[in-house]
């Protein structure tokens, strides 16, 4: 009982974390609270859906719905987040085009696949591996390693090569980092891309364990932003560490509460977050949002 | 004629909700993602009442109202106390758990299936029954709802709130507590938001979870900005267009599974827009910047 829920926690958590670090990647950088995330997170799962369907095996298929989320990123970084930042749009402007762009872009899923459950798992359903007592199927194996080696890949990324130096540089500061030579627009795209391709694998890892809705994205980004509030925002680590306490806090309180009150599990953690520790358990408090 | 009048008792309760949530969003600079939350609470809180209780309408009403602020509490003290974007989260986890509250718990709401047989309001020995009585009655509460809001931003309060918006420290530096406005106004919006849902439930005498979805919340917030935040007339005039305007599409002849998609892609795109070129709204002032 008690390795199964380890298992299960892992699983979850580790969607969670993936979500929660590419949200933190982006919040840093763009410093509003970037709504369409949750929307990355459809889109990449549709799209792997698609490519499926079309006859791709699954990881072909994968590869396709992160480059569909990172492009996702990229076209709102273009046409929206550039544009609004020129006409000199506070982060409560982009905030809620952001919203509009949610709105537009679930609605556009909803209308080209139609609101039933959809599922990319196929094949025969597996009785799984037993390790320790615990049912873990290989496609749970899958979404933990692959979201591990993402958030190591991530973590290095971040914390040592120059283009992680750039994103760190323009968080804290940006007119600083501009001066210095950092070019603010590029990186925002590159963290646009990059993020949003994090928000797609994990849309992917969640419809390899469940059934997929178009309105799926809105539940992933509460969770993932209430990851990177536990974590602490500026930390990779911390975002990740974040996505797995919320999972486990939640499969324990499985054994009393039913499923369907998971959502209520996050939003108390995030209560007992603010009141007691804000800033989370690595991190720095949030940004001052100017509105 | 009834189809008239029912477009119009539907824009009045958009009315309360978006004139409600300007004071938090125009008024005060603070975005919340709960109104279908507040909304909701005041439906369910009067519907359930008055099906199992035979509580009447006016005490529903007012009963929804204070359960909402107490519970708007909840929200507004830990995240006030913290920066901006902690409350845009909190409330944004708020409306999720409160909408699963309304879909999973069973044995109180019935989840999907919804409550019927809401019974239809009396006031004080008035039998409100027919379109026309509801559109008087939507429309007292709209003006109410209005007269709340301009009471409260044109009094001492109401300036207080305007210097939080602008500067927060600032209205801190005169002796302001500024948590305490925020607080009181959050609580204020909730309250107008519940009882819009009381007369909502009373007057479909049906409801069930997916009238107040975080959809909802965000319609609410398209209505505020498209119309205008923080000014006199933005938020009604911006109900009233976004009520009247998918009306339209009914008569291009689309199925309706998909007329209900477009409705949203185009509250979508029209929020976008809005944003990208015109921040302070079709008729406001305010335009989100400092």
């Amino acid at each position: 009982m008690f390795s199964q829920l380890c298992v299960n926690a892992l699983v979850a958590g580790s969607i969670y974390a993936l979500v929660g670090v590419g949200f933190s990647l982006i919040y840093q950088v763009q410093g509003f609270f970037h709504f369409t995330h949750g929307l990355a997170c459809a889109v990449g799962a549709y799209a792997a859906f698609t490519f499926h369907q079309l006859g791709a095996p699954i990881p072909v298929a994968a590869l396709a719905g992160v480059c569909a989320a990172g492009s996702l990123g990229a076209l709102l970084e273009f046409f929206m987040i550039t544009q609004t930042r020129k006409r000199n749009g506070s982060a409560l402007v982009l905030l809620l085009a952001s919203i509009g762009a949610y709105l537009v872009g679930q609605n556009l899923i909803s209308i080209g696949f139609g609101d039933d459950l959809k599922t990319l798992s196929s094949g025969r359903i597996s009785a799984g591996l037993q390790i320790f007592g615990a049912r873990i199927t290989p496609n749970q194996i899958g979404i933990v390693v692959v979201s591990a080696l993402a958030i190591a890949v991530m973590a290095l990324w971040f914390g040592r090569t120059c283009f992680g130096r750039n994103i760190r540089a323009l968080a804290n500061d940006e007119q600083l980092a501009t001066v210095v030579g950092v070019t603010a627009n590029h990186v925002r795209l590159l963290v646009m891309i990059v993020g949003s391709g994090l928000a797609g694998l994990a849309g992917i890892l969640f419809a390899l364990d469940q059934d997929i809705v178009p309105t799926m994205g809105m539940k992933l980004l509460l969770t993932g932003v209430v990851a990177m509030i536990v974590g602490g925002r500026t930390s990779v680590i911390g975002a990740a560490s974040g996505g797995i306490i919320i999972g486990v806090a939640q499969n324990i309180c499985a054994i009393w509460l039913p499923l369907a009150w998971q959502d209520s599990v996050v939003f108390v953690i995030l209560v007992f977050f603010l009141l007691l520790s804000p800033y989370g358990l690595l991190g720095q408090p949030l940004r001052h949002s100017t509105i | 004629m009834d189809y008239v009048i029912h477009i119009a008792v539907i824009a009045c309760l958009y009315s309360v909700l978006a004139v409600s949530l300007d004071l938090l969003v125009g008024r005060t600079g603070l975005l919340s993602i709960a109104h279908a939350a507040f909304y909701g609470l005041g439906a369910y809180t009067s519907a359930l009442l008055a099906v199992h209780f035979g509580v009447s309408f006016v005490v529903g009403v007012l009963l929804g109202m204070t359960v909402a602020a107490l519970i708007s509490f909840v929200v507004s003290l830990p995240s006030l106390r913290l920066h901006d974007d902690y409350f845009v989260i909190a409330t944004f986890g708020f409306q999720m758990i409160l909408f699963s509250v309304f879909n999973n718990w069973m044995k109180l709401t019935r989840g999907p299936l919804g409550i019927p047989g809401i019974p239809q309001p009396v006031i004080f020995g008035w039998h409100v029954d027919s379109h026309l009585e509801f559109l008087a009655l939507a429309a007292a509460f709209a003006c109410f709802a209005y007269f709340v809001v301009w009471r409260l931003t044109s009094s001492p309060f109401g300036r207080v709130l305007h210097a939080i918006r602008e500067d927060e420290v600032f209205a801190n530096a005169h002796g302001k507590n500024s948590l305490y406005f925020k607080v009181t106004a959050f609580a204020v919006s909730a309250a107008l938001a519940a009882m819009a849902g009381s007369l909502y439930a009373h007057y479909i005498t049906y409801i069930d979870p997916t009238s107040f979805t975080v959809m909802e919340s965000i319609l609410v917030i398209s209505m505020v900005i498209i119309g205008g935040a923080g000014s006199t007339w933005g938020p009604l005039v911006g109900a009233i267009v976004l009520v009247a305007l998918p009306e339209a599409l009914r008569f291009i002849g689309l199925p309706s599974a998909v007329a209900a998609n477009l409705r949203q892609i185009i509250y979508g795109s029209l929020l976008v827009i809005m944003m990208m070129f015109r921040p302070r709204g079709l008729v406001g002032k305010y335009g989100f910047t400092k």
